[in-house]
C-alpha cells in the first residue's frame, strides 16, 4: 500500500464514528433491573444477618464452648468449696461434741 | 422536576423517581458502557449495575456535580473495573494454555457499534478493536468524545480533570490511534 493511501486509509477509519447515532438501552431494561435489585437486595440484606455467615457461626459456638467450659468449672469449684464447708463444720461438731475445742497446754 | 427535586425524591426511597431516573439515563449508561466494553450482554449487567450502585448510593450525593456527570463517573469506573478484571482473566487464560491446562481464549470478534453509518461499519470496527489497546485515561477520553458525543468540558467534568488534559489525552489517543491502524493495515 502506498504511503499515501496508507495515510488516508487511516484517517478515513479513525473518522469512522462521525455521524454516529447512540446506542439505546434494551427494551425492558427497566423491569430487568427491577428484578435484578429485588433479587440481588434481598440476597444481600439476608447475608448482612450476622450469624448466617460461617465466621460467625464458628465464633458463636466458640463463644458458647468457653461459657460452658467455665460454668463446669465454677460449679465444680462451688462444689468443692461446699464439700470442705461441710468437712469442717462436721469436724467442728465433734470437737464440739468431745470438748476437743478447748486449747490444752502442756 | 428538577434534577434537585429527583435527587430528594430519590434520598426518600421513592420508587417511581428511581424509574424516572432510570428512564431519563438508561440510554446514556448504556451508549458510555456499550462504547467501553465493547459487548452487548456485558453492557447491559453493567448499566444495571451502574443503575444499583446510583440507588444505593443517591444518600452520598452532595450535588457538588450534575447528576449526569455523576452517572457517567460510575458507569465509566464500572467499565473500567471490566476491562481490568477481563484482562487479569485474559493473562491467567494464556499462562494456564502455555503450560497446558485450559485453552487459549479465541479472538474476539469486531465489535460494530450500532449506531455507526452502514458505509462506515467496517472501519469502525477496526478503530474499536484499536480503542481497546490504549491507555485507560485516553481510552476514556476517546469513547466519552467520539461515541458519547461529549464536548471536551464535559469530559473534562466527568474525568475530575481540565480541559487542557483532556485536549492532551485526545492528542495521545489519536496518534496511538494511528500507530496501531498503521500496523495493522501493513501487515494485512
Amino acid at each position: 500500500m502506498k504511503s499515501e493511501d496508507l495515510h488516508n486509509k487511516i484517517e478515513q477509519t479513525l473518522s469512522s464514528f462521525d455521524g454516529i447515532k447512540k446506542a439505546s438501552a434494551p427494551d425492558f431494561f427497566y423491569t430487568r433491573l427491577h428484578a435484578r435489585m429485588e433479587k440481588e437486595l434481598t440476597t444481600v440484606n439476608s447475608t448482612w444477618i450476622p450469624f448466617g455467615k460461617p465466621v460467625w457461626l464458628i465464633a458463636t459456638l466458640l463463644v458458647f464452648l468457653v461459657l460452658n467450659t467455665m460454668m463446669l468449672k465454677q460449679s465444680k469449684l462451688t462444689k468443692n468449696n461446699k464439700a470442705s464447708a461441710n468437712t469442717s463444720s462436721s469436724l467442728q461438731s465433734f470437737a464440739t461434741e468431745f470438748e476437743l475445742s478447748n486449747t490444752v497446754n502442756y | 422536576m428538577s434534577d434537585q427535586d429527583l435527587i430528594e425524591l430519590l434520598k426518600r426511597g421513592d420508587e417511581q423517581a428511581f424509574r424516572k431516573l432510570v428512564e431519563t439515563w438508561q440510554d446514556l449508561v448504556f451508549n458510555t458502557v456499550l462504547g467501553m466494553v465493547q459487548d452487548f450482554q456485558e453492557a447491559e449487567d453493567l448499566s444495571q449495575e451502574v443503575f444499583i450502585q446510583v440507588y444505593q448510593s443517591i444518600k452520598q450525593f452532595r450535588g457538588d456535580a450534575k447528576i449526569s456527570t455523576w452517572i457517567y463517573r460510575i458507569a465509566v469506573t464500572k467499565s473500567l473495573d471490566w476491562s481490568r478484571k477481563r484482562k487479569t482473566k485474559k493473562r491467567i487464560d494464556l499462562m494456564k494454555s502455555l503450560i497446558g491446562f485450559g485453552e487459549k481464549d479465541p479472538q474476539p470478534s469486531e465489535f460494530i457499534h450500532p449506531g455507526v453509518v452502514m458505509e462506515k461499519k467496517e472501519s469502525a470496527g477496526k478503530l474499536m478493536r484499536a480503542m481497546q489497546t490504549l491507555p485507560e485515561n485516553q481510552r476514556v477520553a476517546f469513547t466519552l468524545v467520539k461515541v458519547e458525543g461529549l464536548s471536551y468540558e464535559e469530559v473534562a467534568s466527568v474525568m475530575d480533570t481540565t480541559i487542557k488534559a483532556v485536549e492532551a489525552l485526545m492528542h495521545r489517543a489519536k496518534e496511538n490511534l494511528r500507530k496501531q491502524l498503521k500496523d495493522y493495515y501493513t501487515n494485512q
